[in-house]
């Protein structure tokens, strides 16, 4: 009975995400405040019907219910419990039901915090969002019910693929689709000022939040499915611009760029139709990724099954909605009234060049993910554009754009003044250049390790330097107290980037081996000396695991013990490796097992990196400063403020 | 009961739209947020400048600006946006009856509402005799996953994966019984043989060592020399297979129920090279020499592309016994079953191919 009452309110769910789009926004058109109004309690009830389904779903795969194909192709009575419950998004259905439940509890959100905002803009937003669950619940409930039943269950069923059976998948996939779906709100804004036709300060104020709190939640969630990737893999790499994490790194290379300008609109009204664009983008962006996900167009550990039927409904609902909104744009962007004008050196301008190089990054990453997709339907030829094309193309957009953030940081707004900026920033580019040397004696070549290195503490200095500059000012105390949040939030999301910037540079100091090992015998990595003491079999729940014991010294002193393994599931059979990693300050010692031979060798990949830890570590302070500044419910002023006093301490932030 | 609930969440979901229709809405400015917004701007620009954040003259451009703002929007200012009589009952009855209409037509579809419940565990109290295979099967893996050092319930469980075509979770059960209940020459046998059915009848050198550890433990076990002669086969050491099972034969009962298959594959031996002992093909060699999980997606994929062939072309009888042989191998009956049905459409014309294959599938009982 729960699982049908379940199923019953997912259809329900559909109807009601139809009244809230037709209503509110007939209410809009004629201008009829109650028909606006039934936007806030259907949004509302929508959610709450979603949440009973997914619920439902969540029970069933809690216990074992059979009678559900979802469960029978995804569980297994003898997985552990935690991998019941994530087990429910580890599959096509579940996580389509999960990234409806995030669409709905986001306009539920939107209508339970919006009692400030204009009806018009809050009707028109709702009924987009309305359409989006609508279109999305019909997806799920035509193309992949999760609540398809069979009359006979089985006894047993398939388990869940072990590369998913580990606790980042309880993690990751639900930040990733609260930013990916954030953004929706953002655009349900974006397509709200285009069909109302009004765009203000107000409009970007109520749009900061939803913004914020997507980008944050996007950020969480790529380092985090990218530490998943590391630990789990078996490679010891983090990133391989495989198209699926690209799909999750356009949409906030786009957020980014959003959250910047549209800090712009809301000081200066200025940049209006550009932070509407880029609203769109950025959602479109996380459209993009579900389809190229969800579709089947690609492989890889994230596409759960490939149905042409679901790829081409994805593909209508991704024409519809990014079409959709695009022409809407360009039928009524002209009809915006444009904002005020500002000089290039200014904070404005800075912002500018910003958004200029965030999206051409963007772009860059569009073109490297579709490229080779779009040739290989158009020609058949497989190509795959990997790491050295974005290497190649990001590097040189990424490098300067970092160069710049300190300066943009440094200029007032309206009007600023470069060189007094650059001077205030004395101590940073020193900073940097003693850690370039410094980095450069210690480490030595690739030179661009050193390079990005150098401009990463150059960073993390620059942002907190108009911090500091400001509280140098005498009485301390008082001004730290005065400093808006928003301006540390700013400055640590600055910072987080660099922190990131250097565990990246510190990958090309990394040592990687790849050995056949003898049980006794020392293997050299890095400045620590690796041993397998022991080789033995154990039974997990619902695996059989093969590990090694390792012993790691450092001059003739064991630090630390790990045991990598190589894992057998039997319901699947399939193995995967499970790496053996030892963390040592922010570096860390990485093993992973591979064949084992007659002799009693073990094939082993054995890596040392220094500092990695930070490359994640950077992207959860960037969302720690997207936190305060969250937490900043002042209202952002746009203060002019003429050249000669751009060299004193403003209250810009 | 579930239609009482039913109702009651459509009637709760109508009232989240009837609800807001009904309420006497106020009708508010609808430039009136906008003007909120730019007042309450100007106050923070005033308490700024209070607390000394703002320096007077920045303060003053501030204000300027946004006072320019609230003019506008004052400017804006339409009057009252209203809201009719007629429009909310329109929108209410539509609500009432497509809402419900629209729910009860796909869920008529979609839904199951005569399917109950089917928790594994209540399943499993509702079975309490052992009328069932499966369900004492599944009863006795909840017992594991909580004693999981029982080694009896391993031994009792792992005959059924064999009969069930699930050798390898068969081996992994014997070898933890094996490891609880402490070594016997059965236990060895039963460990080795299912890990040779887990390998598609190949005495693999994991297989072999048990095998040897039962020998060590009881040279006579009738089993342990079976496969040893087996191995010897295979590996191409035929004077030695004929040796172990000479041996076999003449040591065992005159009534042994092995006796017979010995008689045949040692028949075999001494006439012609036993078809299946060794592997056919270059391939097929590649394939025997593969890793346990990565040759069963290799067999995998060949069978698959013997289907695809089958499908282009299917006057081909030899190919269809070799695939519905193959499926009911890798113990995937539904698609041997597809596969006996396909045969008999593309053989319709071909009697005697016919006959072959419905022979074939008795023998391995498809599609009965």
């Amino acid at each position: 009975m729960i699982v049908e009452t379940g199923h019953f309110a997912l259809v329900l769910a559909l109807a009601l995400a139809l009244a809230q789009a037709i209503l509110p926004f007939v209410g809009a058109r004629l201008r009829d405040v109650s028909l606006m109004r039934v936007a806030r309690p259907v949004a509302v009830a929508q959610f709450l019907l979603v949440a009973t389904a997914y619920g439902a779903l969540t029970y069933a795969h809690v216990v074992s219910d059979f009678s559900l194909v979802n469960v029978i192709e995804n569980s297994h009575s003898l997985k552990p419990m935690i991998y019941k419950i994530s087990g429910v998004w580890g599959n096509h259905e579940g996580s389509m039901l999960l990234w409806v439940l995030v669409l709905s509890s986001c306009g539920a959100a939107i209508a339970l915090l919006s009692r400030a905002m204009p009806d018009l803009l809050r009707a028109d937003t709702l009924a987009v969002q309305g359409l989006m669950g609508a279109a999305f619940l019909a997806f799920i409930l035509l193309t992949s019910n999760p609540f398809a039943r069979v009359a006979d269950p089985p006894w047993q069923g398939r388990d869940l693929n072990p590369i998913l059976q580990d606790p980042g998948l309880a993690i990751h996939p639900p930040l990733l689709y609260l930013g990916y779906v954030g953004f929706s709100i953002v655009f349900s804004f974006a397509a709200a000022a285009l069909i109302g036709g009004r765009i203000d300060a107000a409009w970007a104020r109520f749009v900061r939040p939803w913004t914020l709190a997507a980008w944050i939640f996007l950020t969480l969630g790529i380092a985090m499915g990218s530490y998943w990737a590391y630990y789990t893999l078996g490679w010891g790499g983090f990133w391989f611009w495989d198209p699926v994490e690209n799909a999750s790194l356009m949409p906030w290379l786009a957020g980014t760029a959003l959250l910047h300008c549209a800090a712009v609109m809301e000081k200066r009204e200025a940049l209006k139709v550009w932070t509407i664009f880029l609203s769109i983008l950025a959602f479109s962006l996380s459209l993009l990724g579900t389809f190229l996900v969800r579709s089947g167009v690609l492989t890889s550990v994230h596409a759960f099954a490939s149905d042409p039927q679901r790829g081409v409904f994805i593909l209508a609902i991704l024409v519809a909605f990014i079409g959709g909104a695009l022409a809407l744009f360009a039928f009524r962007a002209s009809a915006l009234p444009t904002g005020g004008l500002f000089a290039p050196i200014s904070r404005e301008g800075a912002l500018v060049v910003n958004n200029l190089l965030l999206t051409v990054a963007c772009a860059t990453v569009v073109i490297g993910t579709l490229y080779p997709l779009a040739l290989e339907a158009l020609t058949g030829d497989k190509i795959s554009v990997g790491a050295p094309f974005f290497d190649t193309v990001l590097i040189p957009i990424a490098l300067p754009l970092v160069l710049l953030m300190p300066i943009g940081q440094m200029l007032a707004w309206k009007r600023g003044d470069l060189l007094a900026a650059l001077q205030r920033l004395r101590a940073a580019f020193a900073a940097g250049v003693v850690a370039l040397a410094a980095f450069g004696a210690l480490y030595g070549a690739p030179v661009l390790s050193i390079v990005s290195a150098g401009l990463a503490v150059y960073l993390v200095i620059g942002a907190f330097t108009d911090i500091a500059q400001r509280v140098a000012q005498g009485n301390a105390l008082a001004r730290l107290r005065g400093l808006p949040l928003s301006a540390w939030g700013t400055s640590i999301a600055h910072a987080g980037m660099g922190l990131s910037l250097l565990g990246l540079a510190a990958t090309g100091w990394g040592v990687e081996q790849i050995v056949a090992m003898k049980p006794g015998v020392a293997q050299e990595v890095g400045p620590y000396q690796i041993t397998i003491e022991d080789i033995a079999s154990r039974a997990g729940p619902n695996y059989a695991e093969t590990y090694a014991v390792m012993a790691l010294r450092k001059g003739g002193e064991t630090i630390a013990r790990i045991e990598p393994a190589k894992r057998f599931y039997q319901a699947r059979r399939m193995a995967r490796t499970e790496a053996g990693i030892v963390t040592l300050g922010l570096g860390q010692v990485y093993a992973a097992l591979g064949e084992q031979h007659e002799d009693g060798t073990l094939d082993a990949r054995l890596y040392y990196k220094p500092l990695v830890l930070l490359i994640w570590l950077g992207a959860v302070v960037m969302a720690l400063g997207g936190g305060l500044s969250l937490a900043d419910r002042r209202l952002r002023i746009g203060v002019a403020s003429r050249a000669r006093t751009a060299a004193q301490p403003q209250a810009a932030e | 009961m579930i239609w009482l609930l039913f109702a009651l969440l459509t009637g709760a979901a109508v009232m989240s739209v009837l609800w807001p229709l009904a309420r006497k809405s106020d009708a508010a400015d609808a430039a009136a947020p906008d003007i909120a917004f730019f007042e309450e701007q100007i106050a923070e620009i005033g308490r700024e400048s209070a607390e000394g954040r703002l320096s007077a003259a920045d303060a003053e451009t501030a204000r300027t600006e946004a006072a320019r703002r609230l003019l506008r929007a004052r400017g804006v200012s339409s009057g009252a946006a209203a809201s009719s009589r007629r429009n909310a009952i329109v929108a209410a009855a539509s609500a009432i009856i497509l809402i419900p209409a629209l729910t009860l037509l796909l869920y008529g579809k979609l839904g199951r509402p005569d399917l109950p419940d089917a928790s594994l565990e209540a399943r499993l109290e509702a079975k309490p005799g052992h009328t069932d295979i499966a369900s004492a099967v599944a009863r006795i893996e909840a017992h594991l996953a909580e004693h999981p050092e029982d080694g009896r319930g391993y031994e009792v469980i792992a005959p059924f994966y064999l009969r069930n075509g699930r050798p390898a979770e068969a081996a992994a059960a014997y070898e933890k019984a094996l490891r609880l209940l402490g070594p016997t020459p059965h236990r060895h046998n039963a460990l080795g043989e299912a890990r040779v059915l887990a390998s598609e009848g190949r005495v693999t050198a994991e297989a072999m060592s048990e095998f040897d550890a039962a020998l060590a433990l009881d040279p006579k076990s009738a089993m342990a020399r079976f496969y040893k002669g087996l191995e010897a086969a295979q590996t191409g050491a035929r004077e030695k297979a004929e040796q172990v099972w000479s041996e076999l034969l003449a040591d065992g009962p005159a009534d042994a129920p092995w006796r017979p298959r010995v008689e045949t594959l040692l028949a075999q031996l001494r006439g012609a090279p036993a078809p299946e002992s060794a592997p056919a093909s270059e391939e097929g060699a590649k394939i025997a020499a593969m890793p346990e999980a990565q040759r069963t997606d290799a067999i995998r994929t060949m069978v698959e592309r013997l289907r695809g062939k089958l499908e282009q072309d299917g006057a081909d009888v030899e190919g269809w016994l070799r695939l519905i042989r193959a499926y009911s191998v890798l113990a995937e009956t539904e698609k041997a079953k597809t596969a006996l049905d396909g045969a008999h459409k593309a053989l319709a014309q071909d009697k005697d191919g016919l006959a072959r294959v419905d022979a074939l599938a008795r023998e391995l009982g498809v599609g009965g």
